[in-house]
């Protein structure tokens, strides 16, 4: 393998493959050399596909370029969130309740991704079910942050965000409740990205919440995210709230301009961030916007509720989690606990094998359905969700695209608010608008804290504008002035070791 | 959320919870709903006129429920019965216990 080819990028794997600078094979044995070389210290994955991906490795480089097919990731190692399902592999979704569950079926982003060529490397761990914002909610232990291994990665798609920080894979795909894909994204340093609710398919992803869960990319660059996303994108008639777009490319779209674009900048976003570090890296962000020809608009008139945010996000999640999760009562899927009879079967195995923040939910979201507590916390949330619709309305009414920070906080240390789950909550305040109001919103490095850990700068567009979003993230990208680098591990244990 | 609301919640949920866990989680969903209260009270309540049922979303499709599946940029599709993989690899790979085409199940009957 030439020294010149970098295995860092989906673009620069995809490319060397295709011209025949590298076999897929090498890329493959290097991937899975690195995640060897790395897991040990930050657990991102769950399973590693070691012998299928050599195999399907093989195969891709004894019949690609003989058929010619344009194939966009072909060869590229791609991670999963253990929460999207591959026919025939164990899929737990980080808890215990699925352990051993093997799928029948291919998520319909798992298809799209083989027919694209890319090689399936592994299954990622989560927060259990995606209730979390650090992965420490995995029945399977927690993931670490590549950057301070003391620190969680963020959640719920930890694994992902830390497997591509560490460089173990170029690209992974997550799923987006309340934030999952970006605040992860701006805990590790790496690029994330939600779509507009409906515009990837979530057939074979597990449900949490299903008027929000969205599923979608994470890399190191924007224009990683931007092609991996076009692949996974499009119509699917086997998820009934998929939208009827077509796929598309996102990638000849991305333009390094941002001249005379508008900016959207609120108070509640920017100036009311009470982490210092996160603030300054976001105003040099904006000024940095400013700089290269954007325009910034201020919307402070508009009242974005964000301090509801957190609020009505559990309400409407909640309920739907706990109506998602009744499924998993003993005699459908995973193990069984042993009980007298039929209802004491549901409630043992539930009790038994569901983890501390899934019965919480399950607790919450049965609590605010119940008869008696509906109109007081259901109905009102989702009154609530219209009004963020009507506001972000506003917003893209003035503005191309809004900016903030992805987190309010960097990444805290393992443990730290594990005992105390709304002020975990309280960390999704910033990426929880977006999902409510179904938008495109990207999660894009703008800094590091003095420490440093990685902040992250959200950028959020009005419903279907997902090529304005990842373009914006591009041009953003291009000004900043600094690449992102996956962390060395090897180095910084060395360093640590000799601190 | 007193203990008696927390076991009355988990019988609906059909969920088991340790004693242990009751006391944690009274304190913890207490902190919680005293938090979304702020919201409660920031909105009429259905005495006052807002709708009682859900205005925004079907829980059925999860689509906007004001809005058809057109409207809001979805398309369905034909209501069709398609058959299912006729192999029986499906329910196969269902089971954790299985060989060539065979499954065990759980005894139901002694």
């Amino acid at each position: 393998m030439s020294d010149a080819v970098s295995l860092r990028s989906v673009t620069s794997i995809r490319d060397a493959v295709k011209d025949g600078r590298v076999k897929v094979v090498e890329v493959v044995d290097h991937v899975l050399a690195a995640i060897r070389g790395a897991d040990s210290q930050v657990h991102a994955f769950l399973d590693v596909f070691e012998d299928e991906a050599r195999e399907r490795a093989e195969e891709l480089d004894r019949t690609s370029r003989d058929d010619g097919a344009p194939r966009r990731l072909l060869g590229v190692p791609i991670a999963l969130k253990d929460n999207i399902c591959v026919s025939g592999r164990p899929t737990t979704a980080g808890s215990r309740v699925l352990k051993d569950y093997r799928p029948p079926y291919n998520a319909h982003v798992v298809d799209r991704l083989v027919a694209e060529g890319a090689v399936l490397i592994g299954k990622t761990n989560l927060d259990e079910f995606g209730f979390g914002s650090s992965t420490e909610n995995s029945a399977y232990g927690a993931t670490l942050n590549p950057h301070d291994l003391t620190r969680v990665p963020g959640g719920s798609s930890g694994g992902s965000a830390a497997a591509v920080a560490a460089g173990m894979v170029p690209a992974a795909l997550g799923s987006d409740t309340g934030g999952s894909i970006r605040q992860p994204a701006s805990l590790c340093g790496v690029c994330g990205f939600k779509p507009t609710y409906g515009s990837v398919s979530r057939r074979g992803l597990i449900a949490f919440a299903s008027s929000l869960d969205q599923i979608g990319p994470l890399g190191l660059s924007v224009l990683d995210v931007a092609l991996v996303q076009s692949v996974i994108s499009g119509f699917d008639p086997g998820d009934p709230s998929s939208l009827s777009m077509e796929s598309r490319d996102y990638v000849p779209t991305l333009s390094k301009d941002l001249d005379g674009l508008r900016v959207g900048v609120h108070r509640e976003l920017v100036d009311e961030i009470a982490n210092t570090e996160v603030r300054g890296a976001v105003l040099r962000a904006i000024e940095t916007l400013r700089d290269a020809g954007a325009r910034i608009v201020r919307l402070d008139d508009i009242d974005l509720m964000t301090a509801h945010a957190v609020s009505a996000y559990y309400l409407i999640a909640a309920p739907e989690a706990s109506s998602n999760l009744s499924r998993y009562d003993g005699l459908r899927y995973g193990p069984r606990a042993d009980a007298p009879d039929l209802n004491q079967t549901y409630q043992r195995t539930r009790g038994d094998y569901l983890g501390d923040e899934a019965k919480r939910r399950i607790l919450l979201g049965t609590f605010a359905l119940s008869a008696g507590h509906y109109d007081d916390y259901y109905a009102k949330a989702i009154q609530m969700r219209a009004r963020f619709r009507a506001a972000y309305d506003k917003v893209f009414q003035k503005v191309d695209v809004l900016v903030g920070a992805t987190s309010p906080v960097p990444a805290f240390p393992i443990g730290e608010n594990c005992e105390d789950p709304l002020a975990m909550y309280q960390f999704d305040a910033f990426t929880i608008p977006a999902s409510l109001a179904r938008l495109p919103a990207a999660s894009v490095p703008c800094g590091t804290t003095k420490d440093g850990l990685p902040i992250g700068l959200q950028i959020v567009g009005a419903r279907g504008r997902d090529a304005a979003v990842l373009s914006f993230a591009f041009g953003y990208e291009q000004q900043r002035g600094f690449k992102v680098q996956p962390v060395d591990l090897i180095a910084k244990t060395t360093e640590m070791d000799q601190a | 959320m007193d203990r008696q609301t927390i076991d009355h919640t988990a019988r609906l949920a059909r969920l088991a919870v340790q004693d242990a866990d009751r006391t944690r989680y009274e304190g913890q969903l207490a902190a919680i709903l005293g938090h979304f209260e702020a919201l409660r009270r920031a909105l009429p309540t259905v005495a006052d006129g807002a709708p009682a049922r859900d205005a925004e979303t079907d829980p059925a499709t999860s689509r906007p429920a004001s809005a058809s599946p057109e409207q809001e940029g979805g398309r369905t599709r034909p209501d069709v019965v398609t058959p299912d993989r006729p192999d029986g690899v499906a329910l196969v790979l269902l089971a954790a216990d299985h060989e060539d085409r065979n499954f065990r199940v759980p005894r139901v009957l002694e």
